[in-house]
Formats: structure tokens, C-alpha cells, sequence
């Protein structure tokens, strides 16, 4: 190794030709000035989320996972979660729900996640990737189950019964109410876990692939249903590996991507059409792609759009 | 005093022979152009362990810098005790290799396995930086 590594080292330190994409020293330091400025005003009614940043400790030294991240959406959208692997959407998705609390600040009509968590335990609905459900159990004792641990417990059993009976006709579980959970189909199975978590009526409902294993009518047909919640009035907020087949349903999308440093950051906030323009990508797999590290079979422009979109939206507050 | 000189130019150069001290000198003078680019400080070029680091993070590879610089390290701490426990050996008069030579060079050589790993995925990053996208 140190016989012939002196060769490339001075290569490339001498010749002119040879300069590093990005100076470690620099990005950094842009990027922490830009990341100084620009938080989201809190709404009434909606999702505020001023995330400054989300930290753990490992081997003795402070990692940062997530920097940075203002946004406030409006009730009744419905939020695409865009990012490549570890860019950190399962972290943020943890950070906004307070199962994971970050240093920031998450408004959720106008009441504080964090400070009043207990009490807004089933304000937010979180349906995972992966079913937890007994199989041997049918389809109604389930969500009865569900309705137990999630309703107050104030609500009366017949209550709870008719909540449930509510919730299957909303995802059209009632044909199937009899039948054992294991015996469902991929898509009943997918219905039936978001009922669980709908069972409490929240107002920010966050689902972590819920098309994973569907095939694309299944798929539409489930993103239909997450589309009726939102205009219900609810926000959804929802991460998928396939979104150009249902992108039509979606309001906004939410780019994260990780920065030289690793650091998840946002990259972009807003309409998916602004989405496209501001990536001058024609679709979110594109973009997605944009932002992935070269490592990763992206083109490696997470820092250039991070920073572009810092001070897209620090211009747009220094202009009211 | 020869092994005290010897033992310096380990620590410094990572080996004590006079042509690695050469490719040695060669690549420090080469990093420190490195870093400069790069926008950090040329004189971690000359600090044995953080050179490693400093030249990950030019690469983009930060986490994996950290391990390559313990290696280094590690390498040289090994380099150091394997020489003493020869040179200990010798002024015994002992015919045979001790065990603790014998370990030591079993650890020497893990940590080169670990150490080439790290290199490959340092340098292939330091590839991607600096050797494709020529201005």
C-alpha cells in the first residue's frame, strides 16, 4: 500500500487538472450557515414540524442523523415521503410522531407533540411496514382488540363495536369480517392494519410503505382510500418506493437526502409539480436518483439541492 | 540509540526502512497538497493516524476514516511492540520464536486484512473525487 500510494497523492495533488468535486471544509460551512436561518410558522390547523436536529451518541461521538427540517402542511393533504436509504425517513417519521423525540419543535393543531404526548397519543396514527397482527384472530375481534387499546376508556363497549363496524365499511373490510386475518388477501391484510390505526380517528395518519407486496391495482385502489382520509380533513403522510404509478393522488412531496456529512437534511417541500421543476426531473423515482450517492447508483446532487433549496426558502422568508 | 531512530520513523513514516521512509515522505508531500485542495489543513498530512482520517473525509468517507486511522495506528503500536519483542528475544540468546512474537505477527496480519479493506473503500472514494472528473 505506501509503496505506491505516493504516486496518485501526488497526482493529484500537484497537477492542476485534478481539483475534488466539493472542499470538505466548505460545503460544511455553507451548509451550517444556511441551516441557521428559516423556520416554519405554526399553524392552526395543520402539521408544523421545526426540526433543528436529531442526534445520537455512538462509540463516544455525536452523530447527527437529521438537520434542519421546516415545513408546516395544511390539513387534508396527502404528503409523499421521498428519500434513498438512510436518508433518514424513518427517523424523521419518529421524530414527528414523538416516538423518537428530536431537539425540535412538532405542532399538530396547534397543540405540541412533544410536551403533550400522552395526550395526543392517538391524535397520530402510525401504520408500519410490516402487519402486527394474530392471524388466528378474525378480522373484527381484531380492530375490536384495536379499538380497546386505542379509544379512551371513557367509550362504551357498544361504542367501541359500532366505531369498528364504521371503520370496516369505510375500507370495505365488512365482506371479510369473519374471516381469520391469515386467510386475508395482501391488499385485506394492508386494510386491515390501517383500520387499526384509523380506529381512533387521528388527524395526522403516517404510513411506512403501505404498498409493499401489492401489485399496482391493489396498490391504486389502497392510495384511493389514503386519498378519501385526507380529504376527510385528515394530513397523510406516506412512504413508498413506487410513487409514480399513484403520484396524481399525492399534494406535496417532502425530499430528504443525505448530505457529505450524512446528515439527513431536506432537500424539497412543496407541490409535486414544483417538485419536478425544482429537480428539472420528470418523475419521483428520478429524483429520488438525483439525491442517491454515486455509492448508490445516484448522481450524487444531494448537497447541490439541499443547499439550492435553503436558499430558495431563506429568499422567500427574507421576502415575506 | 539505532533502534530508538528506528522506532521514531515507525511512529513517523510507518516503517523504518530507508526506501519506505522514501515513498513515505513522497506520499505526505503529495497529501499535503491533497488536503489543501480539499479545503482542510495540509499539516494533518504529517500527523501518523489523523492523516488517514483527514484523507477519508476528502474521500466523502468519514465513518469509514475513522476505522482507517485506527488501523493505522494500530499497525504502527504493533510495529513497535513486534520489534521490541524481536530485539528482546535476540538479547536473550533464544533459539526459538517466542509465543508473544508469534501472536503479535498473527495481530499485525489481521489488522493489514482490516487495514487493506478500509484503503480499498478510502481510496475508492478519493478515486471518485479526484481521478474521474478532471477540470
Amino acid at each position: 500500500m505506501s509503496q505506491t500510494r505516493w504516486i496518485p497523492a501526488v497526482l493529484w495533488g500537484f497537477l492542476k487538472r485534478y481539483s475534488p468535486e466539493w472542499q470538505v471544509e466548505d460545503i460544511q460551512a455553507e451548509m451550517k450557515r444556511l441551516a441557521t436561518s428559516g423556520s416554519a410558522t405554526v399553524m392552526d390547523e395543520g402539521l408544523t414540524v421545526n426540526l433543528k436536529d436529531r442526534t445520537v451518541t455512538e462509540f463516544f461521538q455525536k452523530k447527527v442523523l437529521l438537520r434542519d427540517i421546516h415545513m408546516s402542511i395544511p390539513q387534508g393533504h396527502m404528503v409523499l415521503l421521498l428519500g434513498g436509504s438512510g436518508a433518514g425517513k424513518t427517523t424523521y417519521l419518529n421524530a414527528i410522531n414523538g416516538y423518537e423525540k428530536a431537539h425540535a419543535q412538532v405542532m399538530l393543531n396547534s397543540r405540541n407533540m412533544y410536551t403533550q404526548y400522552k395526550s395526543m397519543l392517538y391524535e397520530v396514527g402510525f401504520v408500519p411496514q410490516s402487519e402486527m397482527m394474530r392471524g388466528k384472530d378474525t378480522v373484527q375481534n381484531t380492530l375490536l382488540d384495536a379499538a380497546k387499546l386505542r379509544l379512551p376508556r371513557e367509550v362504551s363497549a357498544a361504542q367501541r363495536k359500532a366505531r369498528v363496524q364504521e371503520v370496516m365499511e369505510i375500507f370495505g373490510l365488512q365482506p371479510v369480517r369473519n374471516n381469520l386475518v391469515e386467510k386475508l388477501s395482501g391488499g385485506q391484510k394492508k386494510r386491515l392494519s390501517i383500520s387499526m390505526e384509523f380506529i381512533s380517528n387521528p388527524s395526522l395518519f403516517i404510513l411506512d410503505e403501505p404498498d409493499s407486496g401489492l401489485d399496482g391495482v391493489m396498490a391504486r385502489e389502497l392510495f384511493e382510500q389514503l386519498r378519501k382520509i385526507a380529504d376527510s380533513g385528515k394530513i397523510v403522510i406516506v412512504i413508498t418506493h413506487t410513487p409514480d404509478r399513484v403520484i396524481d393522488l399525492f399534494d406535496d412531496v417532502i425530499v430528504l437526502a443525505k448530505d457529505s456529512a450524512r446528515t439527513g437534511r431536506l432537500a424539497f417541500y412543496g407541490s409535486i409539480g414544483d417538485a419536478k421543476e425544482f429537480f428539472h426531473r420528470d418523475s419521483m423515482e428520478q429524483i429520488v436518483k438525483s439525491v442517491n450517492r454515486k455509492e448508490e447508483g445516484g448522481d450524487g446532487l444531494a448537497d447541490e439541492f439541499v443547499m439550492e433549496y435553503a436558499r430558495k426558502t431563506n429568499a422567500e422568508v427574507a421576502h415575506g | 540509540m539505532e533502534h530508538i531512530v528506528a522506532a521514531i520513523l515507525v511512529i513517523l513514516f510507518e516503517t523504518s526502512s530507508p526506501s519506505g521512509v522514501l515513498w513515505m515522505l513522497l506520499y505526505i508531500i503529495g497529501l499535503w497538497k491533497i488536503l489543501t485542495k480539499s479545503g482542510l489543513r495540509g499539516f494533518w498530512a504529517l500527523i501518523p493516524g489523523a492523516r488517514d482520517y483527514q484523507l477519508a473525509r476528502c474521500a466523502g468517507r468519514e465513518s469509514e476514516g475513522k476505522i482507517y486511522s485506527l488501523t493505522g495506528v494500530g499497525m504502527i503500536l504493533l510495529n513497535l511492540t513486534g520489534s521490541y519483542l524481536t530485539r528482546n528475544m535476540e538479547y536473550s540468546g533464544l533459539e526459538s520464536v517466542s509465543p508473544l512474537v508469534i501472536v503479535n505477527g498473527l495481530a499485525l496480519l489481521m489488522l493489514l486484512l482490516v487495514r487493506l479493506i478500509y484503503h480499498i473503500r478510502v481510496w475508492s472514494g478519493l478515486i471518485s473525487v479526484y481521478g474521474v472528473k478532471k477540470r
